[in-house]
């Protein structure tokens, strides 16, 4: 039965097989599972599971006049243990980095992002100068974008600041698979989690109290991340809220309507950037210390994907260690010499837009055409301080099952991995994360883009 | 040795720097209320290269939050946003500024000495507004051939100035130098649009000057330097004709490879509205003390608070 379900071999890192086509071993326990059900079988488990994604509203939206489940492949992804160690570590020191950054830049005089950069940022809000949030905690939901280059070296490609999504996608995907195929993890020690315990002391110990009064602001049922703001509303037992439900009274409080009477808001998990407009007198709440912000106003100055490139200093400065993750090696192209170098170079390079989100803007020099590389480089010299330009990396593929021909297909990887800050400043890193793969031929993984999900584990002893 | 330099002869002596004061206001008017206004200031005096900054002073209205900070052309530039509901926004720049009272000097060079500087890649490519090649062929024509520096400078800037018909309301802030080409129209960032890309086609790195023209009450102007190999950044500009200005002739504020890098305002705003209206006033006396800003700037900020108010 095991070679009805052929598993090709691909150029660059394959998570799935090595280098001679053979299964890895900490994937060999899924690959019995697959065979043993075969093709047939895993094409109706793989129909039952994604009709269920259908049913239960398991969407990521590109457009919102469009219904749209949230594609998903259910082969796991298997993270080793070890791995994960390093990449726990990673992402721990660069939230709290780019925390003590943020603290800088609205409170102190940081000098090592130059003004120019820090100023022109989109996101970088003159107006939050001053301002100290409940525990100098401007970071308190991270997302971080990593891409594995193989042998457990994980690079990182964007830190999301903002309001990043996607980690009830993490949750639903492996919800999913231990229901529809259990087969696949029978044979594994999956590391657990507890995500309501985490957000919940997370929420007392920024507002200081044991029963906070917590709501989710959500942009409503046609943003892209619904399925999401409704899911962890749901998950966390707090209500879900539009800007139109809060109100701020005369005491200065944020106040959220009911039928029964209007209850004063402790803390606003924040799913929309432009708070003000949505909630008037919002943002002099929460520069008052009358609620608190998850994230906290003008985080989204150190997402900016120029800043990116000083995380490694900022690492350096406010905490004294060098950083455990490598980054993407990027180019600045305000500064001539690297802008000269940038369009001799561009057929090995990914050019993004700086304020682009959700692979928008996104351009793989590699992979494009004559005419998309002149229009590319008329963009940069054109204005050269809206883009950056990041090296191509080789990263990995892992495998997609194809429902109708009954085979694995290689596709790109990558992983976006959450953790939370508490008012403490105590860092909870969550145990795998939502790996999305590519469509094929591409190299663009964010959902935005239509990429698909896929569950991810990390196993504590995964070579039986 | 004059006859070498050529230019304009120096002054047998410099009677040492001029102060001037300056002023600065624009006020823009929206059709609806405004939730945000997020923009960058250009309206500071630039330091150096004959220009010693002595007092500057800037009023927004609403007040809104601001951080200064340089770009990457060294213009002093101050991020402005403003969240506060608002149906008019006013900004007010003033301040005195010491300029050099003597004459730029400089001899001519080969155009070959100016190809490939380092400055050449910012200062020759393709900008938002000028695309050298796109008058490539015109720049040849008026140039006639000429291998000199300054005499291509003053053969594209004389001739920009005498045939390019200085007309408001043809062009806009987005009218780039083939555009301007063609209609053969325009105000002084359209005429300087249009020498700095012929200038940019013959190999001559040179760049964009918003400011205030001395003397004149109105509003901002804008011309160009060129880059010479001895000198440095030498003046001409189109609308007035002149190649090698005084500087005293200007208070500069920006420079930029074409206006977009220099817009002494520029940013976005959110509203269901329209911007309906925009005034400007500048104002260049030479006068050691701030002489009309306060007055004049707070009247203007009153005027704005009565119409807001209204």
């Amino acid at each position: 039965m095991a070679s009805e379900i052929s598993a090709p071999a691909t150029p660059g890192y394959n998570e799935w097989t090595d280098s001679s086509g053979q299964t890895r071993s900490h994937y060999a326990a899924i690959a019995n599972a697959a065979a043993s059900l075969g093709p047939a079988e895993l094409a109706q488990r793989w129909g039952r599971a994604n009709r269920q994604v259908g049913l239960d509203a398991f969407t990521f939206y590109l457009d919102p006049r469009r219904y749209r489940p949230a594609p998903t492949d259910w082969v796991p992804r298997v993270i080793p243990a070890d791995h994960w160690e390093v990449i726990s570590a990673g992402v721990a020191q660069r939230l709290k980095a780019l925390n003590r950054f943020l603290l800088d830049l609205y409170n102190g005089s940081q000098d090592v992002v130059p003004d120019e950069v820090m100023y022109t940022s989109y996101y970088f809000y003159p107006e939050v100068q001053g301002f100290r949030p409940p525990g100098d905690v401007f970071v308190q939901i991270y997302g971080i974008d990593l891409v594995h280059l193989g042998e457990g070296r994980y690079v990182v490609l964007e830190d999301n600041l903002r309001i990043p999504s996607g980690i009830t996608y993490q949750i639903k995907a492996v919800d999913m698979v231990s229901s529809h195929v259990p087969e696949f993890g029978a044979d594994y020690d999956i590391v657990p989690y507890d995500i309501r315990q985490a957000y919940h002391d997370m929420f007392r110990s920024l507002c200081g109290t044991d029963s906070p009064v917590c709501v989710l602001l959500t942009d409503g049922r046609f943003g892209s991340a619904f399925f999401e703001h409704r899911y962890l509303s749901e998950l966390l037992s707090i209500p879900l809220v539009e800007g139109a439900d809060l109100y701020v009274g005369y005491d200065g409080r944020v106040y959220a309507r009911t039928i029964e009477q209007d209850i004063p808001v402790d803390l606003i998990y924040r799913r929309v950037e432009d708070l003000e407009m949505f909630v008037p007198n919002l943002r002099e709440a929460y520069m008052d210390n009358k609620v608190v912000l998850v994230n906290g106003l003008g985080s989204g100055a150190a997402d900016d994907k120029l800043v990116f490139m000083w995380v490694p200093q900022m690492i350096q400065r406010y905490l004294g260690e060098t950083a455990i993750l490598e980054q993407a090696p990027s180019f600045n192209l305000s500064d001539p010499d690297s802008r000269r170098h940038v369009l001799e170079n561009l057929d090995s390079l990914v050019i993004k837009a700086r304020q682009g989100y959700g692979g928008i803007g996104v351009y793989v020099m590699p992979d494009l055409g004559p005419g998309d590389r002149t229009r590319v480089t008329h963009h940069i010299l054109q204005n050269p301080e809206a883009f950056i330009a990041q090296e191509t990396l080789d990263f990995s593929n892992h495998m997609v099952f194809n429902d109708q021909s009954g085979q694995l297909e290689p596709r790109y990887i990558d992983l976006r991995v959450f953790a939370i800050q508490d008012g403490n400043g105590n860092v909870t890193v969550f145990p795998g994360g939502l790996t999305r793969v590519a469509l094929a031929g591409g190299r663009i993984t964010n959902n935005s883009s239509g990429g698909l999900c896929k569950p991810t584990w990390v196993v504590r002893h995964p070579f039986q | 040795m004059q006859a070498d330099l050529g230019g304009p002869p120096p002054l047998s002596i410099d009677p040492g720097p001029l102060t001037a004061s300056y002023m600065y206001v624009v006020r823009y008017g929206y059709s609806d209320t405004v939730l945000h206004n997020d923009n960058q200031l250009r309206i500071f005096p630039r330091e150096g290269e004959g220009q010693t900054l002595l007092q500057s002073q800037l009023w927004t209205l609403p007040p809104g939050n601001g951080v200064s900070f340089r770009d990457r052309f060294g213009n002093s530039v101050q991020r402005y946003r403003v969240v506060e509901n608002h149906t008019s926004l006013v900004v007010a720049a003033a301040g005195l500024v010491g300029l050099s009272s003597g004459h730029p000097v400089a001899g001519d060079v080969g155009l070959d000495e100016v190809r490939d500087v380092p400055q050449s890649f910012e200062f020759t490519s393709i900008s938002p507004l000028v695309d050298p090649e796109s008058v490539a062929a015109l720049a040849a024509e008026v140039s006639g051939g000429s291998d000199s520096l300054l005499e291509v400078v003053r053969r594209v800037t004389r001739w920009v100035h005498e045939e390019v018909l200085y007309l408001r309301g043809i062009t806009n802030v987005t009218t780039t130098a083939a555009q301007v080409a063609e209609v053969m129209e325009g105000v002084c960032q359209d005429k300087s649009h249009l020498a700095l890309g012929m200038l940019r086609s013959l190999g001559v790195p040179c760049r964009y000057l918003s400011g205030l023209l001395t003397g004149q009450t109105g509003e901002t102007h804008s011309w160009l330097e060129f880059l010479h190999p001895l000198r440095g950044w030498l003046g001409a500009d189109p609308t007035r004709g002149v190649v090698l200005p005084p500087a005293r002739d200007y208070v500069r504020f920006a420079v930029g490879r074409d206006y977009t890098d220099v817009s002494p305002v520029s940013g976005s705003f959110l509203s269901r509205g329209e911007s309906e209206d925009c005034a400007t006033i500048a104002s260049v006396r030479f006068s050691s003390d701030l002489e009309f800003a306060l007055e004049d700037g707070l009247e203007l900020l009153e005027n704005a608070y009565v119409v807001r108010n209204a």
